[in-house]
């Protein structure tokens, strides 16, 4: 890997329109947030 | 301070015969003052005036005074044959753009291409004594002449003359006056009784001496300056190695022989004949050379020009309009044809025109004749004008023609920038006539140097708007001024007092070494121990220090200050020491110094010939360099970069450093040595990577390439217009940058629960996923209200529909599309919402208004009355009010419904 992995760490930043380092933090908040958004529409519905 | 040249021209009128008068002037040749403007002159004639203009016109204009018309090249041909035969070694130019000696940007005399600076001072360093040479300047300060007096020119060849007095071939004034006198009578025919010398001094910041310059039929030709004095008009020595400066016009000799209206026609050759076909000015030659007799005087730095040529207009017996409108189109062309050539010399010897520095004089020109072409719809393409000139200097300058590639690229880049900003310029320039607000000098200044908006911008968008505006005169000298010469940085001063210069071991291996303490320094509340000897390499020219030990007290910070380096320790030392360097440190500064010089090399390679170093650091975990270049390298490029890179780091190339002797070192590896800037010593520390890249540097480097084990480009990216900052890491940075990306995207990889490849994908379908169920949790917000709006009774009151009602879990966007769904022109509503805070809104039908009542206003009062704040306009209020103030909102809404029934009773 090592420059596949930071081309597509790249990619994935630029999809998130965050720095490189941050691309975990940010998944893993999406991944929560979208937990939560699914327990609030199963509320709402 | 410079010295005071007025107390220095009174010195030496005291006894003129020691500082002026040369063997030459014993043939006949008297001594006499201009009645004019006071100027003493040396004639062979009874002449009364100096014939400088305003004492005297252009006497050679339709009429040459030489024996035969010489073009540019053949000027050169016939100075070089003359100089040659007396001796001097004709030397190739110099580059426009000054590398070599700190403070100037440009070379802007042929006396620069020699000077140096050791030891905080200037010096002369003559490759050949005498010699000549045709070096191309730069100036900046006569723009708005130029095109316009007929002689001035951005870009100039400085004929130099120079030799220094007692040394071997060398002379002083009586052999240098009568040279250049024969080259004046024999080698160009002039009739002596033509030529007149006029006294005058040159004064620099700590030299001096007396001067004279040439003049024939009122055009000054050359000026021969006799650097013989050391220090100050108060305190002075006769140099020991007396220096003759003389500089003439390479144009003027040209010009001189045809006599053409204006020294452009002469000098431009065959580029002025193809500007007027191309763009299809008529070019009336009498009326030319009738003007540019009389236009001579003209000096747009000093008087208003329209001023000067309505002077001009009046003795040629035309209308200042008339006048104007034949001429222009031509002095445009002839502006442009300077600024092309300008920039063809700039681009050649790696300029750029940018914001910054010397750059920045490059874009005025190239923007000036851009705005021309515009102006007069000439319909010419910059760059093909630049090569227009190559072309014809091709026997001078052959190294221009190789550059056409670059200047098409370069002012194409240009050209499109020139044209974005004036799309934005025109905008903000409309809106700031319309807000009436004056544009001062300082206003002028600062839209030009922050956003391109030239002044003549300024006054088309202001006249299209009927207000009058005045473009000053000195705009752009001022403009200019402020960038032809370097500014020294404030350095901090740390004074290290007698202690001596510390004996340098960084270059060697060994990173343990023995030394002894000299003393200690207080700076800063830290102690910074100075010894006889160190291993320890201060920080300096990018390079992150050292760190280490020295017995058992920790370094934390290497500086070197006059030669002495300064250990930071947390504790004094004293006696003997043994030091030691942490080596891992050195070894990764080391990779990437010598990693800094393989992607400069490298980048030049696939950027271009322009791009130069404007700066670097070197740290531990990551490294960057700065280069000139005019927009932000595309991926394939960087890639190519890194892959030239990591080439020569295969290949294990030598890193060959050594110490040599400035003038040996420039002869061998030219002046692109300086990348880090002039190195202010005569002996310069080498590092050369065979055919790759040799640049003076002090810092520590690898022995081969191969040591740098990999470069990896990290990320590039545009720090300023012009500069590029390139970030990279090597050797073990390299790996564990590398690692870091592996580790961050396994990481996401976990997460997502797919492979590292699948990972954007999944990204991209998270966000999708994502952005879909927010849109239905609003949509079922959105249903879910309207449910609870449609349940909503409201009140008749006479004509009006009323609602003034609590609701609760409603944020402020709920509160909204309650009205939405129930406001209409005879409606009031007053809505309270209880959520995290406690949220007010109200609005106020069209009809409903004519009541008086006003929901901005009632909604202001309340939200106040209860510690929060909002307001509005009539028709609409919002706001909010702290979610203690809960137990209050009955009440407040019992208010509200008590002012609106009392209104509507």
């Amino acid at each position: 890997m090592t420059r596949e992995s930071e081309a597509l760490l790249k990619q994935v930043a630029e999809i998130l329109g965050v720095p490189v380092s941050d691309v975990p933090k940010v998944v893993r908040n999406l991944l929560d947030e979208s937990n939560k958004l699914d327990a609030l529409i199963t509320q709402l519905e | 301070m410079g010295i005071d040249k007025s107390r220095v021209m009174k010195l030496f009128q005291k006894d003129p015969d020691r500082y002026w008068r040369v063997s030459l002037f014993d043939e006949g040749w008297t001594r006499k003052k201009c009645p004019n403007c006071g100027k003493w002159f040396w004639s062979l004639t009874d002449r009364e005036l100096c014939g400088d203009p305003p004492c005297g016109e252009y006497e050679f204009l339709g009429k040459p005074p030489t024996k035969k018309k010489l073009d540019y090249i053949q000027t050169w041909d016939a100075i070089e044959k003359f100089f040659s035969k007396e001796g001097h070694t004709p030397i190739k130019r110099y580059p426009v753009i000054c590398r070599w000696f700190p403070g100037l940007y440009f070379t802007v005399a042929s006396i620069v291409d020699f000077q140096r600076s050791a030891g905080g001072k200037t010096v002369f360093e003559l490759p050949a004594n005498p010699l000549v040479v045709p070096q191309v300047c730069l100036r900046f300060n006569d723009i708005p002449n130029i095109g316009v007096s007929g002689r001035h020119m951005s870009c100039f060849t400085m004929i130099g003359q120079h030799a220094i007095s007692g040394e071997k071939g060398g002379y002083w004034k009586d052999r240098c006056v009568d040279l250049d006198q024969r080259f004046l009578t024999e080698a160009l025919g002039i009739p002596e009784e033509k030529v007149v010398w006029t006294e005058d001094i040159w004064a620099g910041p700590n030299a001096f001496g007396s001067s004279l310059e040439y003049y024939v039929d009122g055009l000054e030709l050359g000026n021969a300056v006799f650097t013989e004095f050391l220090g100050t008009i108060d305190n002075y020595k006769v140099m020991d190695q007396k220096v003759i400066d003389m500089g003439a016009g390479h144009e003027r000799f040209t010009w001189i022989t045809q006599g053409t209206p204006t020294a452009y026609d002469a000098v431009f050759g065959p580029v002025m004949g193809r500007l007027k076909k191309e763009s299809g000015v008529k070019y009336d030659e009498k009326l030319f050379l009738e003007y540019s007799k009389l236009a001579g005087s003209i000096n747009a730095d000093e008087r208003d020009l329209e001023k000067s040529r309505a002077g001009v207009a009046k003795k040629m017996g035309l209308g200042a309009r008339e006048l104007s409108a034949q001429i222009a189109p031509m002095e445009a062309l002839y502006a442009i044809a300077d600024h092309a050539r300008a920039l063809a010399f700039a681009i050649s010897d790696s300029g750029l025109p940018s914001n910054v520095g010397g750059g920045y004089n490059l874009r005025v020109i190239a923007r000036r004749a851009m705005g021309l072409n515009e102006k007069f719809n000439f319909g010419l393409d910059l760059a093909e004008v630049s090569a227009w000139h190559a072309d014809y200097l091709k026997p001078l300058f052959p190294e221009l023609a190789e550059h056409k590639e670059q200047y098409k690229e370069i002012l194409g880049v240009e050209k499109k920038k020139y044209k974005q900003t004036m799309h934005r310029a025109r905008r903000v320039v409309t809106s700031l006539i319309a807000s009436k607000k004056p544009i001062g000098a300082d206003k002028m200044q600062e839209l030009y140097e922050s956003q391109g908006i030239t002044p003549e911008l300024i006054k088309e968008v202001a006249e299209k708007s009927g207000k009058k505006f005045e473009v000053p005169a000195d705009f752009y000298s001022k403009m200019t001024e402020r960038h032809m010469t370097k500014e020294d940085k404030e350095a901090e001063v740390i004074d290290v007092g007698d202690l001596p210069q510390t004996k340098k071991l960084f270059y060697g291996k060994p990173l343990k070494f023995k030394a002894k303490v000299l003393g200690n320094k207080r700076i800063g509340g830290k102690d910074w121990a100075v010894l006889d000897r160190s291993a320890f390499y201060a920080e300096s020219g990018g390079q992150d220090h050292d760190t280490g030990y020295l017995n058992k007290e920790r370094v934390n910070n290497v500086q070197i200050v006059s030669g002495v380096i300064l250990h930071q320790v947390d504790k004094r030392l004293s006696g003997d020491v043994q030091g030691e360097v942490d080596a891992e440190r050195r070894k990764q500064l080391t990779q990437h110094h010598t990693a800094a010089h393989l992607v400069n090399g490298a980048a030049r390679r696939v950027l271009g010939e322009h791009v130069w170093q404007a700066g670097a650091q070197k740290g531990v975990s990551k490294a960057h360099l700065d280069i000139t270049h005019y927009e932000n390298p595309g991926a394939e490029q960087v890639q190519e970069i890194e892959g030239l890179a990591n080439k020569v780091v295969a290949e294990g190339r030598t890193v060959h450093k050594a110490v040599m002797p400035r003038a040996e070192a420039e002869r061998e590896y030219g002046f692109r040595l300086y990348q880090g800037g002039a190195v202010p010593e005569r002996e310069l520390r080498i590092v050369s990577i065979p055919d790759w890249d040799t640049e003076a540097c002090g810092g520590t480097h690898a022995d081969n390439t191969g040591e740098v084990e990999k470069v990896v480009i990290t990320s590039t990216e545009k720090i300023q217009d012009g500069i590029v900052r390139v970030w990279f890491r090597a050797g073990r940075a390299a790996d564990n940058y590398l690692g870091e990306m592996d580790r961050l995207l396994g990481e996401a990889a976990g997460l997502l629960m797919v492979g590292d490849e699948g990972v954007p994908r999944a990204v991209e379908k998270l966000m999708a996923d994502w952005k879909a169920k927010r849109k239905k949790v609003d949509e079922l917000r959105r249903k879910n209200a309207k449910g609870k709006i449609k349940q909503m009774q409201m009140r008749a009151l006479k004509k009006y529909r009323v609602l003034i009602t609590k609701v609760d879990n409603a944020n402020m966007d709920y509160l909204r599309e309650i009205s939405r769904q129930l406001s209409g022109p005879r409606t009031f509503l007053f809505l309270v919402g209880i959520k995290d805070q406690v949220y007010v809104f109200s609005s106020t039908g069209e009809e409903f208004l004519k009541e008086g009542i006003s929901s901005g206003k009632i909604v202001q009062e309340l939200c106040k009355k209860l510690g929060g704040g909002g307001g509005g306009p009539p028709t609409k209020g919002e706001g909010v009010i702290p979610l203690s103030q809960k137990a209050a909102i009955d009440k407040l809404m019992e208010d509200v419904n008590r002012r609106v029934e009392a209104t509507l009773k």
